[in-house]
């Protein structure tokens, strides 16, 4: 019989809710999974043992009727940049090595209702700046499927506990790609769903306009039942979207027959992988099978993407980081009475390189006589890019395509030269600069590392991305838990 | 054109980071090579383009002006490195 870690959600909420097993027991073989692998993995910053023990006694203890919310006593593991009251949240920087939230996320505050239990914060790269893990200020988290190599990032930690067993769930942010590209370089499924979706109160913010929170888990149907606990209205965010949440979960029929599925050959260029090309044209034959059409598409301006995501998001992050100013919370130098050495300590001694290159170059494109040369033309080239995903979806229900260039790289390989860590995101930003949902699905290995099909629709086409997703799931067979570490 | 050594030391100012001399040094170059590859927007033509700031069709969200329960003076304290009674301390800011 396998052990109660590698059950997936849907199996092992019927599980609880039959009492084949004890909540306790369920947590109990994840805290042993951790034991086991996590020296090897390292995807957790804090690990909250105790409260989740406790909380699995209570879920045990509750009365049949109080036994009926969507993830009642499921393991889950949540981004360090979620803050969460009474547990330290990091952001896997320096700058907030010893805070601790006095008030939960709205996201948190959601999981905590639906009866989810957190077993411990998330590794990340330094505030969501990254697409490795390596950033992050304490450790690397290694990638399960080989420990030589990176995990993705910036949600790396989310990704490999997802894939290393040691939870069912883990709740990232996608900023530009961190949740669907760690979820392709560890072979699990990363939703990150249409900006204002779902809530950003309480989430530690990178880039306003493009920062979203969503599910990592290993399968299809995991995912959308903890998208449909953590999705709706939220006034605490004022970008959050007024409108009535229509749970998606039942709604999910896996039919794609008639579906038009859209293949962008921008992203089949230049610097992708042929082992990569060739296992989502492989997946790509399996949903035509199943009675999608495929057309093909033209997005001409995703060479630009790149370009203009690193001028707006270190932009945004530049004004966002600017509150670290170690007076209210956080880091603070306190060696000097002078106010700016002060500051200018606090802040230097605190940030990592990464961060420190991203808010020099926001800066810098904000700055009087590159304004309009940078930050206002980005914006522009943005708008393209939004028209040009509106007029494909004209024509298109989805697009396809891959997730990374790449499998995973090796751990050291692109530190020193930001530009190619950047490039591993070339394919995921666009989705992000025009505010759309996008998924990544395990679709094979290629040389034994996890691949992933890229999913995108238009805003709020979730349903349907997940639709297609079940389709290819549930006539592929991917192994998406590695269980020997 | 090139950042240099003084930009690079006028951007550190302006994000009140204090750099040391490898840093200023390792930044600069780092700096460049991106924003000369960023320079392919120019190719763009954007003249009849207006800009995007934001993908959510959003007006300004109101809230009835109304008062409510808030964090106590505690809650807000609990994180700050220094404090004098309910207050936050910070340095001398005028002579």
């Amino acid at each position: 019989m396998s052990e109660l870690w590698e059950l997936d959600i849907v199996t092992a909420v019927q599980g609880l809710s039959a009492q084949k097993f004890s909540c306790r027991e369920l947590i109990e073989s994840c805290f042993n999974r951790i034991d086991s692998v996590e020296n090897k993995v390292q995807a957790f910053i804090t690990v909250t043992k105790e409260q989740a023990l406790n909380q699995a006694d209570l879920v045990d203890g509750a009365d049949k009727e109080e036994r009926n919310s969507s993830l009642l006593g499921i393991p889950i593991q949540l981004k360090d940049l979620l803050s969460t009251a009474g547990t330290p949240t990091t952001c896997g920087s320096k700058m907030l090595e010893n805070f601790v939230p006095v008030y939960d996320a709205t996201v948190v505050a959601k999981l905590k209702e639906s009866g989810a239990i957190s077993l411990g914060k998330g590794n990340m790269d330094e505030f969501a700046m990254g697409s490795s893990c390596e950033n992050s200020a304490y450790h690397p988290t290694y990638n399960p499927w080989d420990l030589a190599r990176v995990p993705g990032g910036s949600s790396g930690g989310a990704a490999a506990s997802v894939a290393s067993g040691e939870v069912m769930c883990a709740i990232g942010s996608d900023t530009g790609g961190s949740i669907r590209q760690p979820a392709s370089l560890c072979g699990v499924v990363g939703m990150k769903p249409t900006y204002g979706l779902v809530s950003r109160y309480g989430l530690i913010a990178f880039a306003s306009s493009l920062d979203q929170i969503g599910p990592l888990t290993r399968t299809v149907l995991d995912n959308a039942l903890v998208l449909d606990a953590i999705a709706g209205y939220d006034p605490m965010d004022a970008t959050s979207v007024n409108q009535w949440y229509e749970p998606i979960t039942p709604r999910i029929t896996g039919n794609v027959r008639g579906m038009k599925l859209g293949i962008p050959s921008e992203y089949f260029g230049d610097g992708i992988d042929d082992s990569v090309k060739e296992l989502v044209m492989d997946a790509v034959r399996i949903l035509e099978a199943q009675g999608a059409e495929i057309i093909d598409v033209s997005l001409p301006h995703t060479k630009y993407a790149l370009s203009c995501y690193y001028i707006i998001a270190p932009s945004e992050c530049s004004s966002n980081l600017a509150r670290y100013d170690g007076v209210k919370y956080g880091h603070s130098f306190l060696a000097t009475d002078d106010m700016w050495e002060a500051m200018e300590s606090t802040r230097g001694d605190a940030f990592g390189q990464e961060v420190k290159r991203r808010m020099m170059l926001g800066t810098y494109a904000l700055s009087s006589g590159y304004y309009d040369a940078y930050y206002l033309k980005a914006q522009k080239v943005r708008t393209l890019i939004k028209e040009e995903f509106d007029c494909v979806f004209q024509e298109v229900d989805a697009i396809v395509s891959p997730t990374s260039p790449t499998t995973a790289f090796k751990v050291g390989e692109k530190t020193d030269n930001p530009l190619a860590m950047y490039l591993s995101d070339v394919l995921t930003i666009p989705a992000n600069m025009a505010g759309l949902p996008g998924m990544s699905v395990p679709c094979g290995f290629a040389n034994d590392l996890p691949v992933g099909l890229q999913i995108i629709g238009p805003r709020f086409s979730e349903h349907r991305i997940y639709d297609i997703g079940v389709a290819y799931e549930k006539n592929s067979d991917w192994p998406r838990l590695k269980t020997l570490l | 054109m090139d950042i240099d050594k003084d930009q690079i030391e006028h951007l550190a100012s302006l994000i009140r980071v204090r750099l040391d001399v490898d840093e200023i040094e390792k930044l600069g170059n780092q700096l460049n090579g991106l924003v000369a590859e960023f320079n392919v927007l120019q190719e763009v033509d954007t003249d009849q383009v207006e800009p995007t700031g934001h993908i959510a069709d959003l007006d300004s969200v109101l809230r009835p002006d109304e008062t409510r329960p808030s964090m106590t003076p505690s809650e807000v304290l609990e994180n700050a490195p220094q404090t004098f009674d309910n207050f936050i301390r910070v340095k001398r800011v005028i002579e």
